[in-house]
């Protein structure tokens, strides 16, 4: 009988161990903050060998400056000056009273993008809304603007646009000042302008805690899609606040030999942003894997056009905007 | 290195499920059919997701099957947990919230070993097969909100029996051990930049399944569950059944895992 009870009492003395066997939290206390926000980052970020960070030497800078008497905005602001060095719009630092982020990557750039000028000047008071995308036809040549990847985008929007372009000369996909979204939607829209399947781009994920361990470059295709393809001239237009899913959306548009890119520089963001969060509940986000073009350039910090253009201030006091109009230019001389 | 560990594992638990000993040979068959439903304190840290413990309770469901003869006994059930989890440390924020499904999926077969004449205690060792599913949703992410794991683990386990008569009533106790030795896994990739490692491959998902897989030994997965059961017999097939289960698990992986949870359930079950 005595064995028996210890058959049945043993598993009893199993659940009372948990406790021992799933450790306590550590203190939430400013320094644990910081040691687990930089240690997370050193892990995992993807771009410290390609910016060329020195995250060690800016441990020693700021971790001398965290103590445990600070109050949370000191702690905040300390924390979103140390993430400000990567120079990643994908990177934020948010609690309940702010939120940080790094939007170097385009203040210092032409805006390029006037969507009152547009409104005036070329969509009018005609033109139509499909879903999220904004569209009119420009002198026999559709036009699409989106100005956002974080709407839902149907199969069937993109279809209907495609039907009423679909005798055109050609489109102009105005991407300029999109800021990103979901990058699911890109795809959607990027195989109704495929002739055939082609390589898009390449994507390399972290695998482990070394700032070069990645898997090696994962090929991207995108195959047509949907009733039909538009296959005559199209020319995206950029700028460099078109970031993250519009930087991919350029990237994967002129993999096809019929695409033009016109305008300026993207803004980058080419590496896929994760969630985590400190002890106290803020959270962050960065980058974790690295976006290629099939010729294996990282456009983390933005795809060059094939057409650069500004949009010059006489043109639009004229109620003209240059990178439109050379766009259009483009596609009537094809 | 790691084929013949897994070799040997394997052949250990067949070696254990066909060959034991039992005693009788007895030929008349009980089938049970169980359900019921209860409670689950659930405690999990995933560092991938998050630093902090998050504990919270779940609804659980759970329906199953016995089949067993005086030399056997052979176990299917399934069972289903819905819940929300919640951080120690910042529990004031509303939104702090995983909310968390999870589906079990288990088989045991045992081997009666001993049958103790006196006392009427009957002990069964054999092994069983659980497939997991874990699905998180953290409700302050947006970008890696959303988690998918994956465990399949192949246990040595031990039952036992005893059954007694309290108050003019018939009750048998029952207590099962589990002890993982070999552990299939599928997790999201190191830095979580995916819900499940295998959709990092929009073309091949079957061959994206299997880079995410990871098996693992004791050396990198340590699990224990304990179950304890007491069937109160209301007529000749029917009854009740009141179970309390413990399940522990640590995995290392990219991102270690611990877990643990405390299960208390009302089943009703039937012998045809």
């Amino acid at each position: 009988m005595k064995l028996i009870f210890l058959i049945f009492i043993i598993p009893l003395l199993f659940t009372a161990c948990e406790k021992l066997l799933i450790e306590e939290d550590p203190l939430n206390t400013p320094v644990n903050n910081f040691e687990l926000l930089w240690e997370t980052i050193d892990k995992k970020y993807s771009f410290f060998t390609y910016k060329n960070i020195n995250w060690d030497s800016l441990y020693h800078e700021y971790r001398p400056k965290v103590n445990d008497r600070m109050t949370k905005r000191q702690l905040f602001n300390l924390l979103s000056e140390l993430l400000f060095y990567l120079e990643d719009g994908h990177v934020n630092l948010e609690s309940d009273f702010d939120r940080s982020g790094n939007w170097e990557w385009y203040k210092n750039s032409p805006k390029n993008f006037n969507y009152s000028l547009l409104r005036s000047s070329y969509l009018k008071d005609d033109f139509e809304n499909i879903g999220p995308f904004v569209i009119q036809e420009i002198d026999s040549i559709g036009y699409i603007y989106l100005g956002s990847f974080s709407d839902r985008i149907s199969t069937e929007d993109i279809d209907i646009i495609i039907k009423k372009f679909y005798n055109l000369k050609g489109i102009v996909f105005d991407v300029r000042s999109n800021g990103g979204g979901y990058s699911t939607n890109v795809a959607i829209i990027v195989r109704r302008f495929a002739d055939r399947r082609r390589l898009v781009a390449h994507n390399k994920f972290k695998t482990g805690p070394g700032h070069d361990d990645f898997t090696d470059p994962r090929p991207v295709y995108i195959s047509p899609s949907g009733k039909r393809q538009f296959l005559k001239p199209v020319a995206v237009l950029s700028n460099r606040r078109s970031y993250s899913a519009a930087n991919d959306f350029v990237l994967n548009m002129s993999a096809f030999p019929n695409v033009t890119v016109v305008g300026d520089s993207t803004g980058g963001g080419g590496g896929t942003p994760v969630n985590a969060e400190l002890l106290n509940g803020w959270t962050y986000r960065f980058s974790t894997t690295m976006t290629l073009a099939p010729d294996e350039f990282n456009v983390e910090e933005g795809i060059p056009p094939d057409i650069q253009v500004n949009m010059k201030q006489s043109d639009i006091n004229s109620g003209i905007d240059t990178i439109l109009e050379t766009a259009l230019e483009h596609i009537r001389n094809q | 290195m790691t084929k013949t560990i897994i070799n040997k594992q394997i052949l250990l638990l067949a070696v254990i499920l066909f060959s034991t000993v039992y005693e009788s040979n007895g030929t008349e068959e009980i089938r049970r059919v169980i359900a019921g439903g209860g409670a689950t304190w659930h405690n999990i840290r995933d560092e991938g997701i998050s630093p902090s413990l998050f504990s919270g309770r779940h609804n659980s469901f759970f329906t199953g099957i016995t089949k067993s003869k005086e030399s056997y006994v052979s176990h299917l059930d399934i069972s289903f947990y819905n819940g929300q989890l919640h951080p120690g440390h910042y529990p004031e924020l509303t939104d702090a919230t995983m909310k968390t499904s999870m589906v079990n999926f288990n088989y045991a077969y045992m081997r009666r070993v001993k049958t103790s004449g006196g006392e009427n205690i009957s002990l069964s060792a054999g092994g069983s097969i659980n497939n997991s599913y874990f699905y998180h949703r953290h409700l302050l992410f947006d970008n890696s909100s959303v988690n998918s794991s994956f465990y399949t683990k192949i246990s040595l386990a031990a039952t036992g029996s005893y059954p007694f008569t309290w108050e003019e009533k018939d009750l048998v106790f029952n207590f099962r051990l589990s002890v993982p030795v070999l552990s299939v896994n599928i997790r999201p990739s190191y830095s979580m930049s995916k819900p499940i490692g295998f959709l990092t491959y929009p073309d091949n998902t079957f061959k994206a399944v299997l880079n995410s897989m990871d098996i693992a030994t004791v050396d990198r997965f340590i699990g224990l569950n304990s179950r304890f059961w007491l069937d109160y017999r209301l007529s000749s097939r029917y009854g009740l059944k009141f179970s309390y289960e413990w399940d522990f698990f640590t995995f290392n992986g990219d991102n270690t895992v611990k877990s643990g949870s405390n299960t208390f359930m009302i089943h009703t079950f039937l012998d045809f």
